[in-house]
Parts: C-alpha cells; sequence; structure tokens
C-alpha cells in the first residue's frame, strides 16, 4: 500500500512538513535578540548555540555545516539570521541564499541598539511568516520524507518493544522509498560489524567500521572512559542488559532492517540514492538531532524507555514509549504509546504501524507535544577551545 | 518500579534462533511458563527467579556457547546454563 503526506512543496522538489520561518542566531551573544523576536512572532522558531566567535577549523565548518543545515531543512520557508555584525551573519547566510532559499539578516552593529535590532527583526519576521503562512500544503508521496530516528533514556523496554517497532516503522518508510538516518555511533559500537555488514558495498562497510574507531579514538583523547568497557552502564546491567553487542543491537533496530546506502558527517545530507543512511553524531540527545535537523530529516522518531522530553526547533519529533510503566505516571509526554507490545501481547508489526500512522499524521500538520509547548533545543558540539 | 501494570504474557522472543527470552514481569522459582498455545514446546520450568528485564535461559547452554538474542551473538556462556536459569553477568560474557 503507498501512502502520501500533505506538505509544502519546495523549489528544489524537497517537501517540507513545516512552514516555518526560522531564526537563526549566528553568534552566542545575539541569542537573547534572537528568542525576543521569537517570542514576538507566531510562526517562528529560534535556532540557537551556545558559541559562534573565533572558531577556526573543523569546528567552523561543522558549524556553519549545521546552522545552514537546520535553515535548508525543508520544513523551513524563510530564514531571518541574526548576528553581531554583517560578516558573522553573512557566514551562515551566504550558503542558506546560494541554495535559493528566502533569507534576511538584522547585524546588530548596523542597527544601532538592542530595540531596534530587535523591532527590525520582528519587521521581516512578521512579513516572512505572512508569507509562509499564505503557501498550501500539496500531496507528497513518501519518498519526499526523510526520517531520522533516535533513542534515549533507553531501559529493558527500549530493544524489545520501542525501538524494534519504530524499526518496522522505518522499514515501512524505506519500502515506499523514503530514507531514514541512524545516529549516534556510540551506542552501535558492539554492533558495528553486524550493521557494516547490511552495507551495500566494502567501502560503505569499512567507512562506518572507520567512523566507530575514530569515534573511539576521540573519546581516548578527551579523557572518557574505553566505551566498550563502560558499556552497558551499572544502570544498564541492573535493568538486565548484559553484554554490548546486545545494547547495541536493540538501539539499532530503530533503523530497520534495510540495506545501508552510506554513512554521513555530522550534519551531512544524504546525496542521491533515498535509503538507510548512518549519520556520525555523539550520543548526547541534542546534538545527535541538530544532526538529523541539519542533514535533512524532516521527521524525527524519537523512542524512550525511561522519558526524555527534548526535541530539535525545525524538525518535530514524536516520542514513542514501550515502557507501560514510564508511560502510566507520564502519558502527557508520549505522541505515540506501544506499550500494548509489553503489557498487551501486541505485535511489532501492530506496533510499527501505528508509528507509521502518527508519522503520517504529523507530516501532514498534526503538531507533536514537544512542538505544541516549545521544548526544543540545538546544539552544535565545539572541540577545544574558542580563542 | 511500580508493578501496578499488567502484564498479559510473561516473556518475549525476540527471534525465532534466540535461546533466551526477555522477561516482561519478574519470575518466580519453580513456574512453568507455557511457550506455545499447542503445547508442541514443554513449557519452561523456571529453575531460578529471574527479575523483570532481564533474560531467562530457553535451552541448555554448555559452557563456551553463543548466547542468542534477536538472532545475533550476544555472547558466550561462561558456565554451564540450565534451561529456565537466569543469564545475566554471572554466566556469561562478551562473545
Amino acid at each position: 500500500m503507498t501512502h502520501e503526506y500533505i506538505g509544502f512543496l519546495r523549489n528544489d522538489g524537497s517537501v517540507g512538513i513545516r512552514n516555518y520561518v526560522a531564526v537563526i542566531s549566528a553568534m552566542d551573544s545575539l541569542n537573547p535578540i534572537a528568542a525576543k523576536i521569537v517570542d514576538l512572532v507566531q510562526g517562528t522558531v529560534l535556532v540557537s548555540d551556545l558559541f559562534g566567535r573565533k572558531l577556526a577549523g573543523v569546528n567552523h565548518a561543522v558549524r556553519v555545516r549545521s546552522l545552514a543545515g537546520m535553515a535548508l531543512n525543508p520544513n523551513v520557508g524563510a530564514v531571518l539570521v541574526v548576528s553581531l555584525h554583517m560578516p558573522s551573519a553573512l557566514t551562515v547566510a551566504d550558503p542558506i541564499s546560494a541554495a535559493g532559499k528566502e533569507v534576511e539578516i538584522v547585524a546588530f552593529q548596523e542597527c544601532g541598539s538592542t530595540l531596534k535590532a530587535i523591532e527590525q527583526g520582528v519587521r521581516i519576521a512578521v512579513k516572512m511568516v505572512k508569507k509562509c503562512s499564505a503557501q498550501r500544503r500539496e500531496p507528497a508521496p513518501m519518498s519526499k520524507l526523510t526520517l531520522g530516528v533516535e533513542c534515549g533514556g533507553s531501559d529493558f523496554s527500549s530493544g524489545i518493544s520501542g525501538n524494534p517497532a519504530v524499526g518496522n516503522a522505518a522499514d515501512r518508510l524505506l519500502d515506499e522509498g523514503g530514507t531514514v538516518i541512524l545516529s549516534e555511533t556510540p551506542e552501535i559500537i558492539g554492533a558495528e560489524h553486524m550493521l557494516a555488514r547490511r552495507a551495500v558495498n566494502k567501502a560503505v562497510g569499512d567507512q562506518l567500521l572507520q567512523t566507530v574507531r575514530d569515534m573511539e579514538a576521540l573519546a581516548k583523547v578527551t579523557g572518557f572512559d574505553d566505551i566498550r568497557a563502560s558499556n552497558p552502564s551499572a544502570d544498564n546491567k541492573k535493568g538486565g542488559l548484559t553484554t554490548l553487542a546486545e545494547k547495541s543491537l536493540g538501539a539499532i533496530l530503530k533503523a530497520g532492517s534495510k540495506a545501508l546506502q552510506g554513512v554521513l558527517d555530522f550534519a551531512e545530507k544524504p546525496k542521491g540514492t533515498h535509503g538507510f543512511y548512518f549519520m556520525t553524531t555523539p550520543a548526547p540527545a541534542c546534538e545527535s538531532l541538530t544532526g538529523l535537523a541539519a542533514g535533512g530529516a524532516q521527521l524525527i522518531v524519537f523512542n524512550t524507555g525511561l522519558g526524555n522530553p527534548i526535541a530539535n526547533p525545525v524538525t518535530p519529533t514524536i516520542k514513542v514509549t514501550g515502557n507501560p510503566f514510564t508511560y502510566a505516571k507520564s502519558a502527557d509526554d508520549f505522541d505515540v504509546s506501544v506499550t500494548d507490545i509489553i503489557s498487551r501481547g501486541m505485535s511489532l508489526e501492530a506496533g510499527g504501524e501505528k508509528i507509521y500512522e502518527e508519522m503520517l499524521n504529523v507530516a501532514s500538520g498534526k503538531k507533536t507535544f514537544s512542538e505544541i509547548l516549545g521544548i526544543t533545543q540545538s546544539t552544535i558540539r565545539v572541540i577545544g577551545p574558542s580563542i | 518500579m511500580t508493578t501496578d501494570v499488567e502484564v498479559s504474557r510473561p516473556l518475549m522472543i525476540m527471534h525465532p534462533r534466540d535461546n533466551v527470552a526477555v522477561c516482561l514481569r519478574a519470575l518466580n522459582e519453580g513456574e512453568d511458563i507455557r511457550l506455545t498455545d499447542d503445547g508442541t514446546i514443554p513449557p519452561l520450568r523456571v529453575v531460578e527467579a529471574v527479575p523483570l528485564g532481564h533474560k531467562v535461559a530457553l535451552a541448555q547452554i554448555p559452557s563456551g556457547q553463543p548466547i542468542t538474542k534477536y538472532g545475533e551473538i550476544i555472547g558466550r556462556a561462561t558456565k554451564d546454563i540450565m534451561r529456565g536459569q537466569h543469564v545475566h553477568t554471572h554466566n556469561i560474557s562478551d562473545y
């Protein structure tokens, strides 16, 4: 059976599931001003981060790719970049306009004052929201959808209910020609060889193994414990997980069962072939979700055993749990419950169908809990100090 | 964790090849758990208490043999494991 969603057609052929005006703060010192603009203008979302000045090399490159990537996400209809001065604004705005998306700039030092910067930003944002809100949704095939799959607050339920049900929904999307991105490199360690076996060719498999080695080397120089020796954690073990392979297999289940098409760098967009991709990101949810959103995921499904409230500002995030105890005390937080897998013998397929149905609804405009409350944050890692 | 949530089945077997199952409730020593409706597979006699979320052996697993969950090898038995026994860090290790 083929499905469609009703979304916003973009000039580049992509189809957004939202038509947000993104207000991007290109520098940490402008975050409060960008936040004021977003507070005042309904229909905008805030994309900000904690750094921005005096970053060099890989830090600078990752930051620009992440901010511009979130701006270029199909869910964003127009972009306002707020920064201290014009050169720093242009660093982020240039790749956005080069890709053909409407972008305007508020440069604080050219505005003259805080209030003037807020005023100018609000005027631009109001105009953009008016224009974006006039666009109508149109039908699109599921092949236009890129799904990010995430898990956090994992517990005994994750690997036996939530994650395999999300994986079933991911397979349904892949069967309809869509794209699925799995992230969080530390979470696949121990099962990377099994994931590499699913690669379309040896080069992709080798790249996956290399990205794991790189993450382990980074953990070592940064002073972390040996990931392989410290996982499963004491809490994991208390919950019943025994080995690293068991823990990681439970995590990769959420990406379904199809062939791995490629390995993406943080915030990198899949090129060409649709299908299943892996993106190298750290494990913390804010960073991982930022990478997925900047890589073009219009929708994220986030399974959590113990609970985790966060979502990305440009990508609606469907919260799922398979843990009936968690759901009993925090049903509000969840867009979909697949707790019947554990409590009522529901099949994983039926759980996957339930999640896929919610994906279709949210892709066509239904709001998620975190989206309604604005529980969103973007985060971009910085390695080493800014100078 | 409160246990006011009812659970309709005690075990979850993730893949037909698996030699362990995950407990959806705490299992008591001595209870018999039906594995198939028609009784083609003899019921599992639980030989020791197994906590919620932990694994129980579905078959005899001699020391050194692989532990299979999700149809994949997740570890190796470090001792002979009896059918119905708790399977965890005390009797398996990384493969």
